[in-house]
């Protein structure tokens, strides 16, 4: 790059490109930037900002070509590689960075003594580069350099040689915890994460700590709390707990750890990994004089009090057998789960068992102890406990003693232990009933009380607390009255989660009077918060949500699903009434969300969520499950609606799918949206984490390099981005418009942006050819591999967390509707708290695994397509190879059996079953297939004669796999017909189970399957006519299997065209009736003793009505696009 | 009843039940990352029984000279955690950091105009209104920039309400 030679006038070339791209204004800055290339055509800095530009207005591959022109010249100005570095980034080219950087690096240090002080800034660039990439080993080299380069003062980049010395070891950790992992799951780690030379993981950790305690001792002291913390993690990790310990005890540690208090709890932790109980107990006893709320430090003592006591989520022994506990505390694996990749190290049981009567009595004490405190000297307790302003609230020890209840319970269990934990539990009601947690605070305890007797006696207690508080704030103060009413909600909460009243097995009679029950208690608190902030929660706003559920336990009570149709609806409106109130109470938006998802009508179910604003890491940790499961069963053209306050809910607007009519082949915004927003999440992370990584080093940060890094790989193998991953491909194969507006470059050309256009077999497999891309089949995820961070917690108690993938989970519920729809006990739920998804339970370990297979079938999914329309490429695993897999993942997997027994109606398929039709379909697919390929005249001149003895025979297969499917797809239809008699009664609402049905099979096996048939069709039409030229006659078995083939075809487009029937009719109905269907409804559930509904349930209920009928419609097209290209 | 302890990356997976409350922003994860990269001093976790999240503060020290301040960025409390003086106790705490550890002359914080209940609790903890910064908030909503005088700040200088509000774009930091 040539020198500027007058500097001033430059920059006024320069400065307002800076200005236009700072205002977004692409266009102009393009436009500056080539007027100041006329001056200065050589200058590197205008080009990469032009750069810039055309990145910004989505020109990226030329934005590319300019950056690639300019580091072809290997530029060293620190401001041009920086603009560089934002092109080459957002295009996902890190390898390409850092050879940048390398380059400018080596260069300006060839320039000698002058530039030296730019070749250690570049250097560190080198750095950055090398963390970006996660190259551990090279990132370590390169801060031996640096280290080695700067002297004790800040160096050029503004970095100490100490602080290059933490980079250093903070490398090797990472290098030892790559190792670490590598061994543990049996898969060698990522190229560039270990020494080429493989040095156990265990040399790596003393390495780390030699380097660490040569800096303690050279300086006496340590650059900080994260270089001591890292310290501590790299001891606990190689098991020296005693050094740990003294560490912490010692000078270093009170230098380090500023503030007391952690520094107290960090001993306590450490001193219970060290098997020394005692000296933690003392420990905490003494930071809970000070702070005596601190639950964590409560419930560690209680451990080291009653060892005996402590609840594993894993039982865990030591090589002799001994049962040991492992001390559970945030201050210790606070390295980002350095020490988390070694086994458990926990404490010996005392030879006491840990439980003996005398420890109890201790425990006890000290809490009440602790209770006085809280109650008599809250001023002593410094800033923030009270000390100032109003008191604060310390409930620790109350919920302490109910802990200690329940944990003598749990040791000997008697009436008498089990009275003493209702008591207990009475006693913290009394205390703090008026509280919004008390409920989720007793959760787990009540949700322990199996026992039916000490349950009712437990809610009788409740309900009589809450009566007399209610009582004695009749006449008093409002804020009196709210207190009162707080605890009847709380009582009502509590005698849910008990289970109370019993209403299975009861009829939805009882269901419906406990509803009632929840909403007479709502209605009272409307008064008392006239003048609340709408977006601030009500009193009584858990009661909708709990009379919804006990009026869907009510649906599942009923013999047929469509009966249970009009208690869901009536779930439904009330939560519309309270929303129309408090329209951001989450767990109501939930629920209605998930009602509006299982009877057909995504865009209300999305209106939902999106209405609670759900975005960034919310798209994996909630809308995987409450969003994707309704766009992706049910097609829709609706458009998707604003996020967050300025949503209208679904009953608010009308619904906006109504102003247009569906479009065949069925793009969905929706879906578009939904998969696009949630690969953006986990894309954009694998592409920025490197900066805010880079930036943890240079603040010195280290436990948050070892934690950034932990997380990193946590979202790269998030199982919701195998499953978005998955679908997107499907939906593009399909022409669903997955990618449709998917951002960045990667969306297959040409896929989804003709979804407009009919279906046919030639586009589906180019979409199939394009899509199988982003599906590596060596990347199918497997569930060794995944990260499940689905927050769980947040489901409905009547909505289990779905086995099947949520493409199915609306029907799945359907098919076990019963055993889902039980409302009550929440807390019994193993998917009730926090992180359940990745706990350890049973129920959560074949969770996990079923979702990985499922997800592992989605994965080949467009391979089979691929394969099955006869295209074939190095991306695409060979149909053979695919279908084994698909084959294999059914029989290795947990799901279970369909069920053999004949029901009167037409049973709904479950995952299992459908898994097996893509098996089947897949498969007569290879058979065809490869029977047309042995055909003579097919290949390059084969052999007449071999012909005529050839055994195989495709058509038998080809039958049975469309047999199956077709079955499926009238069992499902017939089935519809039925639920449209029943639901006259009703308004005609229809239960979504045979509905998602059909939905499934019309979108995929129906679509790919007719598909298959033309493409053979076609095939079969060229050999034909090539055999009847050549040999002058037919062939017996072409003529076999082209009869099989358009036995299928007419076989298939007759299903569907019967499906199309049925579906156009209902539609027809419905649309005929659209104006009295909420009447009739509100009728009906008048009748059972439900209601009485506000506006907001009539109006919900109609766009409900109405957007079902969407649904439907757009299902009838479906229908006939299916017949239309098998026929 | 409440473990505080530094926010972590993990807790993102957890926080929903004080996140999908609507006045509660989840932030893009550049966002918590930066924070936890500069200043995970100021970023913690309220915790209680069964590890529910119960509220969280994220924070910064910025500034110079006189100006040398603590910035609340966000304090939340989910609303089964309310009325429970958590919230107080999270802005002590920060406040006691950017006292004793960063020694800053004063703590401020940004809050919607309209949010009157968020304005009376800080006004309860000793915040007053410095200034008012004009379409602050996306949707062109005006913020108050509240700030509370440390004993650093020996004249209180920093806490004398300004009269005039101010744009966006002349705030110091952002």
């Amino acid at each position: 790059m040539p020198p500027i030679k007058d500097i001033e006038s430059f920059e006024r070339k320069v400065r307002p490109i800076y200005d236009a791209l700072d205002s977004r204004n692409w266009k102009g800055a393009l436009k500056l930037c080539q007027q100041a290339l006329q001056k200065y055509p050589e200058n590197d800095l205008i080009k990469v900002l032009k750069a810039i530009g055309l990145d910004r207005s989505g020109k990226r591959e030329e934005a590319n070509q300019v950056v690639d022109e300019v580091i072809a010249t290997t530029p060293i100005d620190e401001q041009v590689l920086r603009l560089a570095a934002m092109v080459l980034r957002g295009s996902g080219r890190l390898a390409t960075i850092t050879s940048m950087y390398e380059a400018a690096a080596a260069a300006a240090a060839a320039q000698g003594p002058g530039q030296a002080e730019l070749a250690q800034v570049l250097l560190n660039d080198v750095f950055g580069a090398h963390v970006r990439e996660s190259a551990f080993v090279k990132q370590q080299q390169v801060a031996m350099k640096l280290s080695k380069a700067s002297g004790p003062a800040v160096g050029a980049a503004g970095i100490t040689a100490e602080r290059y010395g933490w980079w250093i070891v903070v490398s090797l950790l990472l290098q030892a915890r790559a190792a670490l992992r590598a061994r543990s799951s049996g898969r060698p780690a990522p190229p560039g994460q270990v020494p080429a030379i493989s040095l156990e993981p265990e040399k790596m950790l003393a390495l780390a700590e030699g380097m660490m305690s040569r800096q303690a001792t050279k300086d006496k002291k340590l650059e900080g709390y994260e270089a001591f913390m890292v310290y501590v993690d790299v001891l606990l990790a190689q098991g020296k707990i005693a050094e740990a310990l003294a560490l912490v005890a010692g000078s270093l540690g009170e230098s380090c750890i500023r503030l007391p208090a952690e520094r107290l709890q960090l001993r306590a932790v450490l001193a219970a990994l060290s098997g020394d109980l005692a000296a933690c107990a003392e420990a905490l006893v003494e930071g809970l004089r000070l702070n005596p709320d601190d639950w964590g430090a409560l419930l560690l003592l209680l451990d080291c009090l009653l060892p005996g006591t402590v609840q594993a989520s894993k039982p865990s022994a030591i090589s002799d057998g001994a049962q040991v506990f492992t001390p559970q505390h945030p201050l210790i694996l606070i390295s980002g789960g350095l020490a988390e990749q070694l086994p458990p190290r926990g404490a010996p049981l005392p030879a006491d068992g840990g439980a003996a009567p005398d420890a109890f009595q201790r425990a006890e004490a000290l809490l009440k102890e602790l209770q006085t405190l809280c109650k008599e000297s809250p001023a002593a307790l410094g800033p923030g406990q009270g000390g100032d302003g109003k008191p604060m609230i310390m409930r620790g020890p109350d919920l302490a003693l109910v802990d200690l209840a329940l944990r003598r319970h749990r040791v000997a269990p008697s009436a008498d232990t089990e009275a003493a934990v209702v008591d207990a539990v009475l006693s913290y009601f009394r205390t703090y009933g008026h509280l919004v947690s008390c409920a989720v605070d007793l959760r787990t305890y009540v949700a322990a009380l199996t026992g039916g007797e000490a349950a009712e006696q437990l809610a009788m207690g409740l309900a009589a607390e809450a009566e007399v508080a209610a009582a004695a704030a009749g006449t008093g103060e409002k804020v009196e009255k709210l207190k009162a009413l707080r605890r009847q909600v709380c009582a009502a909460q509590l005698r849910d989660e008990l289970g109370l009243p019993r209403l299975e097995g009861r009829g939805p009679v009882a269901a419906v009077e406990a509803a009632q029950a929840f909403m007479t208690l709502y209605a009272t608190a409307r008064p008392l918060q006239e003048d609340l902030d709408s977006r601030e929660r009500g009193a009584a706003d858990e009661l909708p949500a709990l009379a919804a559920a006990a009026l869907v336990t009510a649906a599942g009570t009923t013999p047929s699903d469509a009966e249970a149709v009009p208690y869901m609806l009536a779930a439904y409106g009330t939560l519309a009434d309270a929303l129309r109130d408090r329209p951001y109470g989450a767990a109501m938006r939930i629920a209605a969300a998930e009602l509006a998802a299982l009877l057909g009508a995504p865009a209300a179910a999305a209106a939902h969520v999106y209405k609670l604003d759900v975005k960034h890491i919310q798209m994996d940790t909630l809308a995987s499950h409450l969003l994707l499961p309704p766009v992706l069963t049910w097609p829709s053209v609706a458009a998707p609606p604003p996020a967050g306050p300025a949503a209208q809910a679904p009953g608010e607007a009308a619904p906006s799918a109504s102003s247009s009519g569906p479009a065949a082949g069925g793009s969905s915004p929706l879906l578009a949206k939904a998969l696009a927003d949630t690969r953006a999440l986990f894309e954009d992370h694998s592409r920025d984490a490197g900066e805010t990584l880079f930036t943890a080093y240079n603040h010195g940060m280290y436990t948050k390099v070892l934690e950034f890094t932990a997380f990193r790989e946590r979202l790269a193998a998030a199982h919701t981005y195998a499953v978005v991953r998955a679908e997107s491909a499907i939906a593009d194969c399909l022409l669903r418009g997955g990618a449709a507006t998917m951002s960045g470059a990667g969306a297959p050309a040409g896929s989804a942006s003709n979804s407009d256009a009919p279906l046919s077999a030639d586009a589906i497999r180019a979409a199939a050819l394009a899509a199988v891309k982003s599906v590596k089949g060596e990347d199918t995820p497997k569930k060794d591999s995944l990260r499940f961070n689905w927050d769980l917690s947040t489901r409905p108690t009547w909505s289990p967390p779905c086995t099947a993938g949520p493409s199915l989970q609306p029907l799945q519920w359907w098919a076990s509707r019963p055993a889902c729809a039980r409302g009550q006990a929440y807390g019994r739920r193993w998917w009730s708290a926090p992180s359940s998804a990745e706990s350890a339970g049973p129920e959560a370990e074949s969770w996990r695994a079923a979702q990985a297979a499922a997800a592992a079938h989605r994965w080949l999914l467009p391979h089979c397509i691929a394969g099955a329309l006869g295209a074939t490429g190095p991306e695409v695993v060979p149909l053979r190879e695919a279908v084994d897999r698909l084959q294999m993942l059914l029989d290795g997997s947990a799901v279970p059996a369909a069920s053999t027994s004949s029901p009167p109606a037409p049973h709904l398929c479950n995952e299992r079953a459908l898994r097996q039709l893509d098996v089947q379909l897949y498969r007569a697919a290879l058979a065809v297939q490869e029977e047309l390929q042995q055909v003579p005249g097919s290949g390059n001149g084969a052999v007449d004669t071999a012909a005529a003895q050839l055994p195989l025979s495709s058509g038998s297969t080809l039958s049975e796999a469309v047999t199956a499917i077709c079955g499926a797809a009238e069992a499902a239809n017939s089935r519809l017909g039925a639920e449209a008699a029943a639901g006259e009664a009703w308004g005609g609402v229809l239960p979504g189970g045979a509905l998602a049905q059909l939905a499934h099979l019309l979108r995929e096996p129906m679509t790919v399957l007719a598909a298959c048939l033309q493409t053979w069709q076609a095939t079969l039409k060229v050999l034909q006519k090539k055999r009847a030229k050549g040999a002058g006659g037919q062939d017996g078995q072409l003529q076999a299997l082209a009869a099989a083939v358009a036995a299928a075809a007419e076989k298939l487009g007759t299903a569907a065209r019967a499906c199309g029937d049925t579906l156009a009719s209902l539609k027809a109905a419905a649309a005929g009736r659209a104006a009295s269907v909420t009447e009739a409804l509100l009728h009906f559930l008048q009748e059972r003793g439900a209601g009485p509904f506000g506006h907001g349930a009539r109006a919900a209920l109609t766009a409900l009505a109405k957007e079902q009928v969407l649904t439907l419609a757009a299902l009838a097209q479906a229908a006939s696009a299916v017949a239309k290209l098998a026929l | 009843m409440t473990t505080l302890r530094r926010f972590t990356c993990n807790d993102l997976f957890n926080y929903n039940n004080v996140n999908l409350d609507i006045l509660t922003e989840t932030y893009n994860l550049p966002f918590y990352l930066t924070y936890l990269a500069k200043w995970p001093e100021y970023c913690l976790m309220a915790e209680g029984p069964g590890k529910q999240a119960m509220g969280y503060i994220l924070g910064k020290a910025e500034g110079e000279g006189e100006l040398w301040h603590g910035h609340v960025t966000a304090v939340t409390v989910g609303p089964d955690f309310r009325r429970q003086s958590l919230a107080q106790k999270l802005m002590a705490i920060l406040e006691e950091i950017s006292e004793k550890v960063h020694d800053c002359y004063f703590v401020d914080l940004f809050v919607r105009k309209s949010n009157s209940v968020a304005i009376n609790m800080y006004r309860k903890f000793g915040y007053i209104v410095y200034r008012t910064v004009t379409g602050y908030y996306s949707g062109d909503e005006d913020a108050y920039d509240m700030r509370k005088a440390l004993p650093r700040d020996v004249g209180r200088k920093s806490v004398v309400p300004l009269k005039k509000a101010i744009r966006p774009e002349d705030l110091e930091w952002e």
